[in-house]
C-alpha cells in the first residue's frame, strides 16, 4: 500500500537543521555540543526507524516535494530497499557520533566536524530515500562536497591532497552519472523507480546504446563504490579522522555508491532488461577483478587504517558481485553484506582509531603486542577480522553463503572460487594483525596508567562487535528483511 | 533400520556448559587461581556428565537424539543429532579432556597466562564436543572453526618464535580447511537443499561431477585437521609446541574430529540408503553412488597406507620427544583412515573397517594423550624434551615410567592392552578389503601395514629405552640427579587414562559390545555381516596373538640392531625432512605474494602517479579560471566561511543539468535511437 507522508522529508531536513543549530554553538563550547550532535543524530535514527517500520508492514511511503518537468520531479519514496540502506545507516551513524565525541576531544575546528558530519548524514537520508534517479544524483553530488571537508580536516598537505583526489573523482563519476540520465530520461521519459525496471520495449530498440548507458552507470557509481581502477581516491581519503574513514568510506559514502548501482539495476533496467542484454555478468567480472586485486594490494598495506581500505574495496565488490549475479540468492547476499559489512568495517574501523587515540600507532608493525594494552580493543578487532574472513558464527559468514549460493544458482561455480580465494586472502592479511597483537612481543609490555580508549570510545567498539557476532547467530534478525527486499526487486 | 528420534536438550547443553564455562573462567581467573582451577574442573567434568547422561537413550536404547534451534548461525538452522557413534567421539573428547585439564592444574604452573589458558581450553572443548554432536554440516563446521581458532590460541600459548611460527601454519591451513569445507558444501546444498548428516540425502537429485568435487573438497578440509598424508606438514609443527596438556589433546582428541568428518562424508553422506542395503541395490542410482562410495574408499586406504608409512619413518628420525609423539599420531591417523576406507571400499559389507576404526580411534585417543601428558612431566620436570639427553629417568620417576610403558604397549599393539583389539580389528578388515575383491595390491598394503605396526614398536622401544632405562648421560646426570617424583594432579590426570587401557585391554570385548557394535549398526552395514563376523569375535585366538607377537618381534630385532649398530644417531639429510619442505614451500609461497603483490602495487603505483599528475595539472588549469584569480587555494577551503563556492557549483551543475534537461523535453536528442 503507498502511503503518502512528510516522514521521509522530516528525516532529511532534521539533520540539516541540526546542522545549521550547531552553527551557533562556539567552537569551545563541547558540553553543549556533543549532546546535541548525538541528540540529533539519534532523533534521525528514530525517524528513519519508524519509516521502516512502516515499509516492513508492507506500506511504500511516498512524499512528493516539487516537480521540476513531467515525469521529473523532487520526491522521496521508501521502498524496502531504501529503507534498508537508510535503517542501517542511520542507526551506524548514532554510534559513530559518540564515538567521534570521544576521538575528536583532543582535535581542532571541532564545530566544522560536527556540522559536516550532520549534515552528510541528512544528505545520505536523501540519497536513501529518494523516488528517482534525479533526486538521487542530486543528493548524490551534495553527499560528494558535504563530505570533501570532513576528508580534509586534517589540514595538512597529505589531506589536501586526499581532498583534491576525491573531489576529481567524485565528480567525474558523478559527470557520468549524469550523461547517462539525459540519455535514460531521453529515451524513457521517466527516471522514476519502479519495480522490473522502466526500460521496457527500450532494451529492444536500442540495444547497443543501452549497453553503453549502462556502462556509464556502473563506472559513475562505480567511483564511490571504488570498483577498480576507479578505487584509488578511497585509501588516499584515509587522511581524514578515523570516524570519517570508518562510517563516510566504510559505510555512507562507499554503500552509496553501492546503493546507486543497486538502483540502476534493478529499478530502471529491471532484470529482465539485464538478462536480455547479459549486462549483470560485465558487472560481475569487472567486480571479481576488485575483490581479488584488491585484497592483494591489500596485503602488502604497513598502514592499518589503509589496509582497512582495500579490504573495503574488496568486501564492496561482494555487494556488487550479489547483485551482478541477478539472482534471488545472490541479491540476498548482496543486500545482507550492505548490513554485515557496516557492521564488521566500522567496527574495524572503530578500533583503528582507538589504537592511534590511544598509542599513536597507524603502523601494524608497530602494533606488535597491542592486545595486552587494549585487550577489549583487540578482540573486537578479532571479531571483526573473523567476520570478514567469513567463519562461522559471525556475521559475515551469512552474507557469504548467499553469494556462494546465488553463484551457483545463476550456474557460474567461478564465482564461488573467488569467494573462497578472497576469504583465504582476507584471513592472509586480517590474522596477521590480530595474532602479533596478542602474541608477539612488542613496546606494549608494561601496561600504563592509560589502558583503553575512553568510554564514549570503548563502548561503540564493544557493541557493534556484539552485534555482529549476535546478528551472525540469530538470522531472524537480518535475513527476513533482506528477503522482503529480494521480493520486492524480483 | 528403524531409529526413534527424541527431543533432547541434552546436546545443546553439552557445548553450552563448556562455551559458557569459558567465559566464567576468564572472569573468575581475575580473581583467584584456586577459583579458576576449580571452575574449570568443574565445568569440564559437568560436560562430560552431560555427554554420558545420553548413554541411556543412545546407546542402549538405541535412540537417536536430536534438537534444533531455528534460524540460528545458519538458514538450516542449528542442529544436534546424536547417535552411538557421535556419541564415542563426545565420550571420549570429554573424557581425556577431564584428564588433561586435571593435569593441567599443576603443570601450568610454571606456564604464564593462565586464565587464558584455561579459558580457551573450555572454549576449545565446546567446538570439540559440538562436532559430533551436529546435526548437520553447516552446525558441524560452526563447531569445527570454534575449535580451530581457539586451539589455535592454545597452540601459541608460550608465544616463542618457534610457537608463533608453527601456529600460523596451523592458523591458516585451518583457515583453508574451513573454507574447502564450505565450498564443499555450498556444492551440495544448493544443490540438494539440505545437509543433514544423513544418508540418502544426496540419491533425490541423482548423481553428476558435482557431488565427488564436494566431497573431495571436505575430504581434503577434514583431512588436513586429520593429518592425512600429504596435508599433515603442520602437525609435526604445531602439536609439540603447545603446553603439553593442549598437545596431548590437539593430538589425542582434535585431530580425531577430521578422522570423523571423513566418516560422516564417506559413509553416511554418499551412501545411498539409510538401511543395509541388499543385492537389488546394485543397480541403477544405487549402484552409481555405492559405486563411488567404494571408489573413494579404495583411494582413502591407500592415503591411509602412506600416512601410517610416512608417519612411523617420520617418528623414527626424531629426536624430540614430543616431536616422534606427533609424528606417532600421524601414522595412528593412518591406522584409522585404512578402517574408514575398507568401510567404504567394501560397501555395505565394510562393517569391520568402520569397527576398527572406531575402536582405534577410542585408543589411540586415550595412549596418545597419557603419552603426551608423560611427555609433559618430562618438560616440566627438566625442561628437556630431546631423547639422547636423557636416560635413566626411572629411578627419579616411576609413576611416570610405568604410565608411559602402559601406553607404549598399547600403541604397540600388546595383547592385553587396549590397542591390540582395535589394530586385529583394522588388520582383519583389511585382510577381508584383499579377499572380497582380490586386489592383489591389497597384499601389499597388508604387508605395509605390518611394517608400520612393527615400526611403532620399534621407535617407542626406542623411546623408553633412551630416556627411562639407560644410564644417562654424562653432561646430564647432575640435573636428572636433582628431580623429585611428579606432582599430585599430574599423576592423577594419567592415571585416569592408563587405568583405561589397561581396563580396555583386558576386556576387549566389553567395549565391543557396549559402544562399537552399536555404532557399527548405526551405519548403513549389513546387519547379518554385523551378526556373523564382528559379534562374539575372539580376539584371544592364536593366530591373533602370534601376527602380533611377530610384528612385535620385529620391532624389537630393528630395535636391537638400530641399538647396537647406532643407527638412530645417524642424521637425514635435511632435504628429507618434512619441515624442510615446508620451509621452502613458505618460502616460495611468500615470495610468490610479493612478486606477485608487487607487480600489483606497482603497476598500481605507477597509474595512480600518473593520474594524480593529470589530475593536478588539470587542477591548476582550472584554478587559472577561478572566480577568485589570486587566491589560488581557495577551493580547499570548502568551510562555511566561503560556502559560497559550493553553492556557485551546485548552481553550475543544476544549471547545466536542467539546459539539457529542455534539450531533451524538445526532442532533438537522437543518438542512436
Amino acid at each position: 500500500m503507498e502511503i503518502v507522508s512528510s516522514l521521509p522529508l522530516v528525516a532529511v531536513i532534521i539533520p540539516i537543521l541540526g546542522a545549521v543549530l550547531l552553527l551557533f554553538v562556539p567552537e569551545k563550547n563541547d558540553n553543549v555540543r556533543n549532546p546535541l550532535a548525538l541528540g540529533i543524530s539519534f532523533v534521525t535514527a528514530l525517524v528513519v526507524v519508524s519509516v521502516v517500520r512502516l515499509v516492513i508492514q508492507g506500506n511504500i511511503v511516498y512524499n512528493k516535494i516539487v516537480e521540476i518537468l513531467p515525469g521529473l520531479e523532487l520526491s522521496f519514496r521508501v521502498d524496502p530497499l531504501g529503507a534498508l540502506f537508510a535503517g542501517a545507516a542511520s542507526i551506524l551513524w548514532v554510534f559513530s557520533v559518540l564515538y567521534s565525541i570521544g576521538y575528536m576531544a583532543h582535535e581542532h575546528n571541532r564545530r566544522r566536524y560536527f556540522i559536516f558530519y550532520l549534515l552528510s548524514l541528512g544528505i545520505t537520508m536523501g540519497i536513501a530515500f529518494a523516488a528517482n534517479l534525479f533526486t538521487l544524483y542530486l543528493f548524490y553530488e551534495l553527499l560528494t562536497l558535504a563530505t570533501y571537508p570532513l576528508v580534509v580536516h586534517e589540514g595538512n598537505k597529505e589531506a589536501h591532497n586526499a581532498g583534491v583526489r576525491y573531489i576529481i573523482y567524485s565528480f567525474f563519476g558523478a559527470g557520468l552519472v549524469l550523461y547517462s540520465l539525459f540519455i535514460t530520461y531521453g529515451l524513457v521519459g521517466t527516471l522514476n523507480f519502479a519495480q522490473g525496471g522502466i526500460m521496457g520495449e527500450v532494451a529492444r530498440t536500442a540495444p547497443l546504446l543501452l549497453t553503453t548507458v549502462f556502462i556509464a552507470y556502473i563506472l559513475g557509481f562505480g567511483v564511490k563504490a571504488a570498483i577498480m581502477p576507479l578505487h584509488s581516491w578511497l585509501p588516499s581519503a584515509m587522511a581524514a579522522p578515523t570516524p570519517v574513514s570508518a562510517l563516510l568510506h566504510a559505510v555512507a559514502v562507499v554503500k552509496s555508491g553501492v546503493y546507486g548501482i543497486l538502483r540502476v539495476m534493478y529499478c530502471i533496467f529491471g532484470t529482465e532488461t539485464m538478462v536480455e542484454l547479459n549486462l549483470g555478468i560485465i558487472v560481475a567480472v569487472l567486480v571479481s577483478f576488485t575483490i581479488i586485486l584488491s585484497s592483494i594490494i591489500a596485503l602488502r598495506q604497513d598502514v592499518l587504517k589503509r589496509r582497512l581500505a582495500y579490504s573495503t574495496i574488496s568486501q564492496l565488490g561482494y555487494i556488487t558481485l550479489g547483485a551482478g549475479l541477478l539472482t534471488p540468492l545472490g541479491l540476498s547476499g548482496g543486500l545482507l553484506h550492505i548490513i554485515n559489512h557496516a557492521l564488521l568495517k566500522i567496527t574495524l574501523f572503530f578500533c583503528a582509531g582507538a589504537i592511534i587515540t590511544v598509542t599513536g600507532k597507524k603502523y601494524i608493525s608497530d602494533l606488535k603486542g597491542v592486545g595486552r594494552r587494549m585487550p577489549i580493543t583487540m578482540l573486537a578487532f578479532t571479531i571483526g577480522a573473523v567476520g570478514m574472513v567469513g567463519i562461522l558464527p559471525v556475521n559475515g559468514f551469512i552474507s557469504k553463503w548467499y553469494l556462494m549460493g546465488g553463484s551457483l544458482e545463476a550456474g557460474m561455480p567461478i564465482f564461488v572460487i573467488i569467494l573462497i580465494t578472497s576469504a583465504i586472502l582476507n584471513a592472509a592479511y586480517f590474522f596477521p594483525i590480530v595474532t602479533a597483537a596478542f602474541f608477539q612481543k612488542g613496546d606494549f609490555e608494561a601496561p600504563q596508567k592509560k589502558l583503553e580508549a575512553p568510554l564514549s570510545m570503548l563502548l561503540p567498539i564493544a557493541l557493534l562487535a556484539v552485534t555482529s557476532v549476535v546478528v551472525g547467530f540469530k538470522l531472524d534478525l537480518t535475513v527476513p528483511f533482506v528477503d522482503m527486499v529480494v521480493q520486492y526487486l524480483f | 533400520m528403524t531409529q526413534g528420534f527424541d527431543f533432547s536438550i541434552l546436546p545443546l547443553l553439552a557445548v553450552l556448559i563448556p562455551a559458557c564455562g569459558a567465559g566464567i573462567t576468564a572472569l573468575v581467573s581475575f580473581y583467584s587461581a584456586w577459583w579458576r582451577n576449580l571452575t574449570a574442573t568443574a565445568v569440564t567434568a559437568a560436560t562430560l556428565i552431560v555427554v554420558t547422561a545420553m548413554y541411556p537413550a543412545v546407546v542402549t536404547g538405541g535412540r537417536v537424539l536430536s534438537f534444533q534451534l531455528f534460524n540460528v548461525v545458519s538458514p538450516l538452522n542449528l542442529t544436534f543429532r546424536v547417535d552411538s557413534f557421535s556419541f564415542i567421539v563426545a565420550l571420549i573428547a570429554s573424557f581425556v579432556w577431564l584428564a588433561a585439564t586435571i593435569y593441567a592444574l599443576s603443570y601450568m604452573e610454571h606456564e604464564e597466562n593462565r586464565g587464558r589458558f584455561f579459558s580457551l581450553l573450555l572454549l576449545t572443548l565446546s567446538g570439540t564436543v559440538g562436532v559430533p554432536l551436529a546435526g548437520d554440516f553447516l552446525s558441524l563446521l560452526l563447531f569445527f572453526e570454534i575449535m580451530s581458532l581457539a586451539s589455535y590460541v592454545l597452540v601459541v600459548h608460550t608465544q616463542t618464535d618457534e610457537a608463533y611460527s608453527a601456529g600460523d601454519l596451523y592458523l591458516y591451513l585451518g583457515v583453508v580447511g574451513g573454507m574447502s569445507i564450505l565450498a564443499g558444501l555450498a556444492l551440495l546444498y544448493f544443490r540438494n537443499g539440505t545437509l543433514a548428516i544423513l544418508p540418502a540425502t544426496l540419491l533425490i537429485q541423482g548423481m553428476d561431477v558435482v557431488i565427488p568435487l564436494a566431497a573431495i573438497l571436505m575430504i581434503i578440509g577434514f583431512g588436513i585437521k586429520a593429518g592425512m598424508a600429504p596435508l599433515h606438514i603442520w602437525l609435526p609443527r604445531a602439536h609439540p609446541v603447545a603446553p603439553a596438556p593442549a598437545s596431548a589433546l590437539l593430538s589425542g582428541i582434535m585431530i580425531k574430529t577430521g578422522a570423523y568428518g571423513i566418516i560422516r562424508v564417506v559413509n553416511v553422506l554418499l551412501v545411498p540408503s539409510a538401511g543395509p542395503s541388499v543385492a537389488e541395490h546394485a543397480k541403477g542410482l544405487y549402484y552409481e553412488f555405492w559405486s563411488m562410495v567404494s571408489g573413494m574408499g579404495y583411494v582413502i586406504i591407500w592415503i591411509g597406507i602412506i600416512t601410517m608409512f610416512m608417519g612411523v619413518i617420520l617418528a623414527i628420525i626424531q629426536e624430540n620427544i614430543k616431536k616422534m609423539l606427533a609424528c606417532s599420531s600421524i601414522s595412528q591417523m593412518g591406522f584409522i583412515l585404512v578402517g574408514i576406507g575398507v568401510a567404504g571400499y567394501l560397501k555395505y559389507e565394510g562393517a569391520m573397517g568402520m569397527a576398527g576404526a572406531s575402536y582405534h580411534i577410542i585408543n589411540h585417543a586415550l595412549f596418545k594423550s597419557c603419552l603426551f601428558l608423560a611427555a609433559g612431566v618430562i618438560a616440566y620436570k627438566l625442561g628437556e624434551l630431546n631423547m639422547y639427553n636423557l636416560g635413566g629417568l626411572w629411578k627419579k620417576l616411576p609413576f611416570t615410567t610405568l604410565v608411559v610403558i602402559i601406553a607404549s604397549l598399547g600403541i604397540a599393539g600388546f595383547p592385553f592392552f587396549n590397542g591390540y583389539a582395535s589394530k586385529t580389528l583394522l588388520h582383519h578388515a583389511l585382510v577381508e578389503a584383499y579377499e572380497h575383491y582380490g586386489v592383489k595390491a591389497l597384499l601389499e598394503a597388508e604387508r605395509i601395514f605390518m611394517i608400520s605396526a612393527a615400526g611403532t614398536v620399534l621407535y617407542y622401544l626406542k623411546f623408553i629405552y633412551l630416556v627411562f632405562l639407560r644410564r644417562p648421560p654424562e653432561e646430564s646426570v647432575a640435573r636428572i640427579e636433582s628431580i623429585k617424583g611428579e606432582p599430585r594432579s599430574m599423576k592423577f590426570g594419567m592415571a585416569m587414562l592408563a587405568v583405561m587401557i589397561v581396563f580396555i585391554g583386558l576386556n576387549p570385548g566389553f567395549l565391543l559390545n557396549s559402544l562399537i557394535i552399536p555404532t557399527v549398526s548405526s551405519f548403513a552395514f549389513a546387519p547379518d555381516f554385523i551378526e556373523h563376523h564382528i559379534v562374539g569375535i575372539h580376539f584371544f585366538t592364536t593366530s591373533d596373538i602370534m601376527s602380533s607377537l611377530v610384528v612385535i618381534g620385529l620391532g624389537a630385532i630393528a630395535f636391537a640392531i638400530g641399538v647396537k649398530s647406532g643407527l638412530f644417531k645417524m642424521s637425514f639429510p635435511a632435504w628429507l625432512g618434512q619441515e624442510f619442505f615446508a620451509t621452502q614451500l613458505g618460502k616460495a609461497v611468500v615470495s610468490f605474494w610479493n612478486g606477485l603483490s608487487g607487480v600489483f602495487v606497482s603497476i598500481l603505483g605507477t597509474v595512480g602517479g600518473g593520474f594524480s599528475g593529470v589530475f593536478r595539472t588539470g587542477f591548476s588549469l582550472l584554478q587559472g579560471l577561478d572566480y577568485r584569480p589570486g587566491k589560488s587555494d581557495t577551493f580547499r577551503m570548502f568551510n562555511l566561511s566561503n560556502i559560497d563556492f559550493d553553492v556557485l557549483l551546485i548552481m553550475g551543475i543544476l544549471a547545466g543539468a536542467l539546459v539539457f534537461l529542455f534539450y531533451l523535453q524538445f526532442g532533438v536528442f537522437g543518438i542512436g535511437i
